[in-house]
């Protein structure tokens, strides 16, 4: 389904903060509305990201990957070439240990990492709406509109709360 | 840049002037009170900075480059070269060239890799602890910190691929079957430091390349049209826009990302220190390295993070944001890690001194004979730091933290040498005691390490952001002063989601 998406700069964070009763009246839904910034506001400043995006989860279970590929890595071939020198046994356990926790912390940071790609929508080269004022300290407000007429009316809102410039776009969120 | 960001030079007089604000109360609110100049150079953050000079100021590292700067990166690069040069000679002829002999067979090559893997560690342990605790005053020293990280690391896992002379041998520590289904033993400490090692060194890019997202992205914006620049910008900031769910599900990853890194870094120098004290060799084999070597590596390593931090002011101007009140609070910090280095030297003497060990002693003997004056600049050079960094003046006087901190990492270079060499030159039977002289082609190679760590450190600033702009400006964003009776105060609001 295709939208039509407007992208209004405005100069303080409070104006499109403003917004959001004027726009719920039209109606348009929160999850339509998206802040664009240069730098983190504080969830709820304008909106709360209600996505769930549970990176501790990916972290965990990428650690814990890392800590089987660990395992297997120092402890099978341990196994694999079984040397018995002195009486010490096969299978020694502390080498492993190390060994699980650099790759278990391994795994963690690598999972965190794609994790955030993933959760983030990175890459994505695609041009979406945006403008590099934004770099420049303008606050972006996105409203994803269904058609011409709430396009409209979502303009006619931004104007009435001070926006510097308006853009339309595509825009996938 | 465009007409809007101009360099600094051409818009000092307008700064000065003061600038239109925003989110905080006019310039002339907080005027009219005497000590306010005196007072905005103790703050962090400059409120009255506009934005558009705050792109620029952080920014012109990479757009503005002067000529000293060729000069300075063309000298690096001959000095690179010549260490390389020197690299490739000793490959040809082989380890003969080295000072190397028996029953020394770790060097120099042996000591300047623990010293560059020890100055790895402040680097993501500072930053990730700041980030971690939200301390206000971060923002500007966590990119140079993460950097500085990353290149040290880099140039210190060239070490053990000099050192193992034979080069084309290195994949036999890869964890990969070898020859005849062979694979590396991780019963050994080498195999757990290359281990740790690649962990580190992967931890630390992906840290240093999350944290450098944003700023990334906003040098791709305000990047001139055509400069060469653009391109690789626009593949590294990955189409990053700044949307609100980005930076909440960024915000989590850097928490995270901090966590791992935090856990990772003592562990790679406990490793290291393992090196040598998984060894029955006497001198080396203590439980005391682990920590010991922790400790001096964050000693080394706040050091090394001051040194930057003032080389980047004032190769590239930055005071405005790299401000005295961080180099103040390093420095606090480095004088903690001073006192405690100092500690563990105390304690480490105490112990085998108490007990009249021979062995501890027949080495401090030698290490006072053959090499008074490397102990007196590495025991001295720890007093002095302890006694200069006490004092207000010294700690907000950049350039006698510049001396004291190098001063710090020569005294903890000559530290990890005499670690290595007088352990091996008089181990137990004294018919093989002996002598060790770096020879010119480790010396070379050294030198050259230290230039090629240099040389990394100014080509990223041209290349990308040095400093942590989306930091800063989350931090004018959080920041403001209040009034308090007669006095103005600096304020952060706390954006902690409630318990």
């Amino acid at each position: 389904m295709s939208h039509i998406t407007v992208l209004g700069l405005f100069n303080r964070i409070e104006e499109p903060a403003a917004m959001l009763t004027p726009l719920g009246e039209i109606p348009v839904a929160k999850e339509d509305m998206t802040l664009i910034s240069v730098a983190p506001y504080p969830d709820g400043a304008v909106l709360y990201d209600e996505h769930h995006s549970p990176l501790w989860a990916v972290a965990i279970v990428c650690g814990i990957v890392g800590f089987f590929a660990a395992i297997w890595l120092a402890g099978w071939t341990q196994w694999q070439i079984n040397l018995n020198v002195g009486g010490k046994s096969t299978w020694s356990v502390p080498p492993v240990a190390i060994t699980c926790y650099e790759f278990s912390l391994a795994g963690m940071v690598l999972g965190t990492f794609f994790g955030m790609l993933w959760y983030a929508e990175l890459p994505d080269w695609n041009e979406l709406a945006y403008d590099k004022d934004i770099s420049r300290s303008k606050v972006g407000f996105l409203v994803r509109c269904r058609d011409e007429a709430t396009a409209e009316m979502v303009e006619e809102i931004m104007k009435n709360n001070n926006v510097v410039r308006i853009k339309r776009g595509r825009d996938d969120y | 840049m465009d007409e809007q960001e101009r360099p600094p030079q051409h818009q000092e007089g307008e700064r000065r002037m003061g600038g239109p604000r925003t989110e905080m109360p006019s310039l002339e609110e907080l005027r009219g009170i005497a000590a306010r100049k005196g007072q905005l150079k103790g703050l962090d953050i400059d409120l009255t900075m506009p934005e558009a000079w705050l792109n620029q100021y952080s920014l012109s590292p990479m757009f503005y480059t002067t000529r000293a700067y060729f000069v300075f990166t063309l000298a690096l690069s001959s000095v690179v070269a010549w260490g390389a040069a020197c690299w490739g000679y000793q490959i040809y002829v082989g380890m003969g060239v080295a000072g190397l002999r028996p029953p020394i067979f770790w060097g120099i090559y042996i000591s300047t890799f623990v010293f560059w893997v020890g100055l790895s560690h402040s680097g993501t342990i500072v930053s990730s602890l700041l980030r971690l605790t939200k301390a206000n005053w971060r923002r500007p020293v966590l990119r140079g910190a993460e950097a500085m990280t990353a290149f040290s690391l880099m140039v210190a896992s060239l070490f053990p691929l000099i050192h193992i002379g034979r080069i084309w041998r290195v994949y036999y520590m890869f964890p990969l079957p070898n020859q005849r289904f062979l694979w590396p033993n991780y019963r050994s400490p080498l195999a757990w430091d290359m281990l740790a090692i690649s962990v580190y060194l992967t931890a630390s890019m992906i840290f240093l390349y999350t944290g450098l997202l944003p700023d990334v992205a906003l040098a791709r914006d305000l990047c001139p049209r055509g400069n060469w620049r653009k391109k690789y910008l626009t593949v590294l900031s990955l189409g990053w826009r700044g949307t609100h769910r980005q930076w909440h599900v960024y915000e989590k990853a850097s928490t995270l990302l901090a966590v791992g890194v935090l856990l990772i870094a003592p562990s790679v120098h406990t490793i290291v220190a393992w090196d040598f004290s998984m060894s029955i060799t006497p001198g080396w084999h203590t439980t005391i390295f682990g920590p010991y070597f922790v400790v001096g590596a964050i000693y080394s390593g706040v050091a090394g993070v001051i040194s930057l931090m003032i080389l980047l002011r004032w190769i590239f101007g930055l005071g405005q944001i790299i401000r005295t009140v961080h180099l103040y609070n390093l420095a606090k910090l480095e004088l903690v890690m001073a006192v405690t280095w100092a500690y563990f030297y105390f304690v480490e003497f105490m112990t085998a001194w108490y007990a009249h060990n021979p062995v501890e002693f027949r080495i401090w003997e030698y290490q006072w004979e053959r090499f008074p004056h490397l102990m007196i600049v590495m025991l001295g050079g720890t007093a002095l730091a302890i006694l200069m960094l006490s004092f207000h003046k010294v700690r907000t006087s950049p350039r006698l933290l510049f001396l004291i901190t190098v001063l710090i990492n020569v005294g903890m270079y000559i530290e990890r040498y005499l670690i290595v060499i007088p352990v091996l030159t008089h181990r137990d039977n004294a018919y093989t005691w002996t002598d060790y002289t770096p020879s010119f082609v480790e010396i070379s190679v050294a030198v050259g390490a230290l230039a090629f760590f240099l040389l990394l450190y100014a080509v990223f600033s041209k290349l990308l952001p040095v400093v942590t702009v989306a930091d800063i400006r989350e931090g004018k964003i959080i920041t403001g002063d209040v009034r308090i009776g007669n006095r103005e105060v600096r304020v952060y609001a706390d954006v902690e989601e409630p318990l």
